[in-house]
């Protein structure tokens, strides 16, 4: 994650017309709940309705999001759209709808552009209306500004030989006001209102040029002041020491770099019943992954006892969530030295796969230890993965009898977690089968907002996989769509029985 | 029409109106529905006035400079070697600056997404355009003016005075969330207004030599912000964005005009009382009496606004944006609080007076200038 901070050009004439030519670079970089993955995927139900819902958040607020919904099982009549924040006055006075128009050539699709006015936790209320009634369904959304873009150069050059266009038309406007304007209509200029002429001119290119010099380091300021809204990630520090019985433990440190006033690091709220989620994963290979749930000291600190893990550098992404409803993801990489240590404890879970330079194409299956087998089902060649577009990724869990397993259990109330991770760590995203909002967000979605609308994150997975029913089908499916091209390993967890298990793929997208 | 006054100036004033519409139009979408697409009816409004500030524009440079028979020729100037009145040279410059701030505008808005405010950069550059659209469109009546007599010179003036109510309208919609009513207790408040309209009021009375040339100026701005408030509330319109913190069900209409009427007649009468006064004494009298009377006025009205009794249709100060928070000053009908010590306010008013002064010299030396415009 880069945050480079943005520095106004020194302005000379023209670096003013230099200015509006390059404009400004701030790259912010991309963040939020996930790293480098900013788009909002949820399964829920809208009345009886399933939808997959798609928001691309705007990357500068105000801004559009685009809001993509699939109904795959109906065929809707309407589908309207609110963007309102999750709590607050603004969540109970909703704009007017936006309807969202039915995709050509697809009947189960529907797509819409919404305005986001103001950074913070936000959520969009869908309602839909069908044969079998209507049916509402909350997604939340973070709306962060994330960077500043620049000027497309044929735009920049365009506006700078206006303004030089300008610049002339006006010095010699004004030289025009002395020399002629005050002439009897057919009379000629006489040399002395020439000289006043000349002198107005000079005047007026000075006081032009300090007017556009004034107004470059205006917009450089205006600028400056954008910049520091754009969403920098909580810094995470980590550092290890084994104990006498020869386990590291790992001490995690958050601290705010410096963003909103209202972020704070004393209001986080459980998710799935911990602080933090964090991924452990060694690095390059990504062939041993630790999922563990560090505890809270005060109030940003955090520790945690860790497994058996290899000696080697691990990057780790710690996944929080504010009080707000906005979650973050911070990360770091800690090397580990060789250590003992323990098996996972309670719900923590640790596994191993091949090192992904290793599967260089994407692999369809994953031996687990104790026989058994995940498959990645659909997916096939004639349907590569394509970066941008939202794909179920379907995976099926088998016995050691190659049969569909019917021991799958809930895994801290989801039947199971996958983490994307790109080859170059510059994507990392937690996803569950009811997409990659947090549950902390929903609920908070349920508890704060008034709205009456049900954000229902059960029902999100009642579709796949009930977490209520004692034993889960053996399919477990992830909406998600991988933001650009490349390498992509897929960690995904479940549990069988009272055993966490870890499957590895990789992914090549396009 | 009267077929005394050519078509190229209907156009230019035109323009002078269309913009003024256009703006107020939009800043109302943004206070009742919000932002929205750029090809909104009110911008459109705002750029089909740049349309007619080139289409009277070039009108004139295209005969002028093209055909050696033009009979626009002999009051032309020249700009950049072409020729044509001086105020179709600004109307035009006007235009184009508007056009060029679209672009600049839409990309702001993509690159920063700041448009919340109306100061920007972006927006200054397009209120430059359109102050000189006005600006032009007054010269260009002027230069007509200057060259007519009679009943057709009357009537020109009273368009010229028509076009300074417009600029006093775009001078304040520039600062006007530095001048809502919260601000009217305030030193800052009397200070814009002090350094923005003394300027017009003089440059007015110079240039056109009419009796009540600042009250005209000042009813014409009125009587158009009025419409404004009046009219514009009459049609239904719903916040398409959030955060919605207060109900809007129609177009929020701008704030009820200030009370300038009030310090134009004494300033006209004052300018009636002291024809043989220099500029420089003219100048310290107009701004203190306008800084004075102003404040005289405003003050008590503005509590008045504040009040229960203002919150009518006829004095609109029931009116708030869709995102005005419920528990802010301007929801409770509550003055920001004025300077904090009474040095400070000395001070403040001193600010004040001083910027009303210079103001007025300016306006008086500008106004002297376009009376002798010719062209």
């Amino acid at each position: 994650m880069r945050a480079r901070s943005f520095k106004p050009r020194p302005a000379a004439l023209p670096a003013a017309l230099v200015l509006i030519a390059t404009a400004l670079l701030v790259d912010g970089g991309v963040a939020s709940a996930h790293l480098g993955s900013p788009d909002v995927f949820f399964e829920g139900n809208a009345g009886p309705y399933p939808l997959l819902v798609t928001i691309r958040p705007p990357e500068v607020i105000p801004g559009v999001a685009v809001v993509d919904v699939q109904a795959p099982d109906d065929q809707l009549g309407l589908v309207t759209l609110v963007p309102t924040p999750l709590r607050g006055p603004g969540a109970v006075l909703p704009p007017t709808a936006d309807v969202a128009h039915a995709e050509v050539g697809d009947p189960h699709r529907f797509s819409a552009k919404l305005w986001f006015m103001a950074s913070g936790s936000w959520q969009v209320r869908v309602h839909v209306d069908g044969p079998r009634g209507a049916g509402d369904l909350a997604v939340p959304v973070p709306a962060l500004a994330l960077r500043t873009k620049t000027m497309q150069r044929g735009l920049g050059l365009g506006l700078a030989a206006l303004l030089a266009f300008l610049v002339a038309g006006m010095i010699s406007i004004v030289g025009a006001s002395v020399r002629d304007a005050a002439l009897e209509p057919g009379q000629q200029a006489d040399g002395q209102r020439r000289r006043r002429s000349r002198v107005a001119q000079t005047v007026a290119a000075a006081v032009l040029t300090a007017l556009v010099l004034g107004g470059a380091t205006w917009w450089g300021d205006e600028a400056s002041g954008y910049g520091q809204n754009v969403y920098k990630p909580l810094a995470l520090q980590a550092s290890t020491a084994v104990g006498g019985d020869g386990v590291i433990t790992l001490s995690l440190t958050l601290t705010d770099p410096g963003w909103a006033k209202s972020r704070r690091l004393d209001d986080l709220v459980p998710d799935h019943d911990h602080l933090m989620h964090l991924y452990v994963v060694r690095v390059p290979a990504m062939d041993v992954v630790a999922h563990l749930h560090p505890d809270q000291g005060q109030p940003g600190k955090f520790q945690r006892a860790l497994p058996a893990l290899p000696p080697g550098d691990y990057q780790l992404f710690a996944d929080i969530v504010h009080q707000t409803g906005l979650a973050e993801t911070a990360t770091t990489i800690v090397t580990l030295p060789a250590a003992k240590g323990g098996g996972p404890i309670g719900d923590d879970a640790l596994g191993t796969g091949r090192a992904l330079a290793a599967d260089a194409a994407t692999t369809r299956a994953f031996r687990m230890p104790d026989g058994g087998q995940v498959v990645w089902l659909g997916g096939d060649s004639a349907d590569p993965l394509r970066a941008g577009r939202t794909t179920w990724f379907r995976f099926r869990v088998d016995g050691a009898d190659g049969k569909p397993a019917t021991d799958v259990t809930p895994y801290m109330g989801m039947a199971g977690h996958a983490a994307f991770i790109k080859d170059d760590r510059s994507v990392f995203a937690h996803i569950h089968p009811s997409g990659s909002v947090s549950m902390a967000t929903l609920a908070l979605i349920e508890s704060g907002n008034g709205s009456g609308v049900s954000a229902d994150p059960h029902a999100a997975h009642k579709g796949h996989a009930g977490h209520h029913a004692a034993a889960l089908p053996p399919e477990i499916a992830f909406p998600y769509a991988c933001p650009k091209p490349g390498l992509y390993r897929i960690v995904v967890q479940f549990k069988r029985g009272d055993v966490i298990q870890t499957a590895f793929f990789s992914a090549r997208v396009d | 029409m009267n077929p005394g006054i050519p078509l190229y100036l209907w156009c230019a004033l035109a323009a002078s109106t269309t913009v003024q519409i256009g703006v107020h139009w939009d800043i109302a979408w943004h206070r009742s529905i919000g932002r929205d697409t750029f090809w909104s009816p009110p911008h459109l409004a705002i750029y089909l006035a740049a349309v007619l500030a080139a289409v009277a524009a070039a009108s004139q440079i295209l005969g002028a400079t093209f055909r050696r028979s033009s009979p626009v020729r002999a009051h032309a100037v020249q700009v950049l070697g072409f020729r044509g009145p001086l105020g179709a040279f600004i109307t035009a410059w006007g235009g184009i600056t508007m056009l060029a701030s679209a672009p600049f505008d839409d990309w702001w808005h993509n690159a920063y997404g700041l448009d919340v405010k109306i100061l920007s950069p972006p927006h200054v550059v397009l209120a430059i355009g359109i102050l000189c659209i006005h600006l032009g469109a007054a010269i260009f009546v002027l230069g007509a003016r200057n060259r007519a007599d009679g009943e057709l010179r009357r009537r020109l003036t009273l368009l010229f005075l028509y076009v300074q109510g417009m600029i006093v309208m775009a001078l304040l919609t520039m600062f006007m969330e530095k001048t809502i009513r919260i601000f009217m207790h305030r030193a800052s408040f009397y200070a814009y207004v002090s350094a923005l309209v003394p300027l017009v009021f003089c440059a007015a009375g110079r240039a056109s030599g009419r009796r009540w040339a600042a009250t005209l100026t000042a009813l014409f701005y009125s009587a158009f912000l009025l419409g404004l408030l009046w009219i514009l509330p009459l049609f239904p319109a719903q916040p398409k964005l959030g955060p919605v913190l207060f109900p809007v069900t129609q177009f929020i209409p701008p704030e009820f005009p200030l009370l300038l009427i009030v310090p134009a007649l004494v300033m006209d009468l004052l300018w009636s009382r002291t024809p043989d006064w220099s500029r420089g004494q003219k100048a310290v009298a107009s701004g203190i009496v306008f800084a004075t009377v102003f404040f005289i006025a405003q003050w008590p009205f503005a509590t008045f606004l504040m009040s229960p009794a203002a919150r009518n249709y006829f004095f609109g100060a029931m009116y708030f944006d869709f995102n005005t928070p419920v528990a802010s000053s301007y929801a409770h009908g509550l003055f920001l609080p004025y300077e904090v010590s009474a040095a400070a306010f000395v001070a403040g008013a001193a600010r004040v007076g001083a910027l009303g002064m210079a103001s007025a010299w300016v306006g008086l030396a500008w106004g002297d200038w376009m009376r002798r415009i010719r062209r």
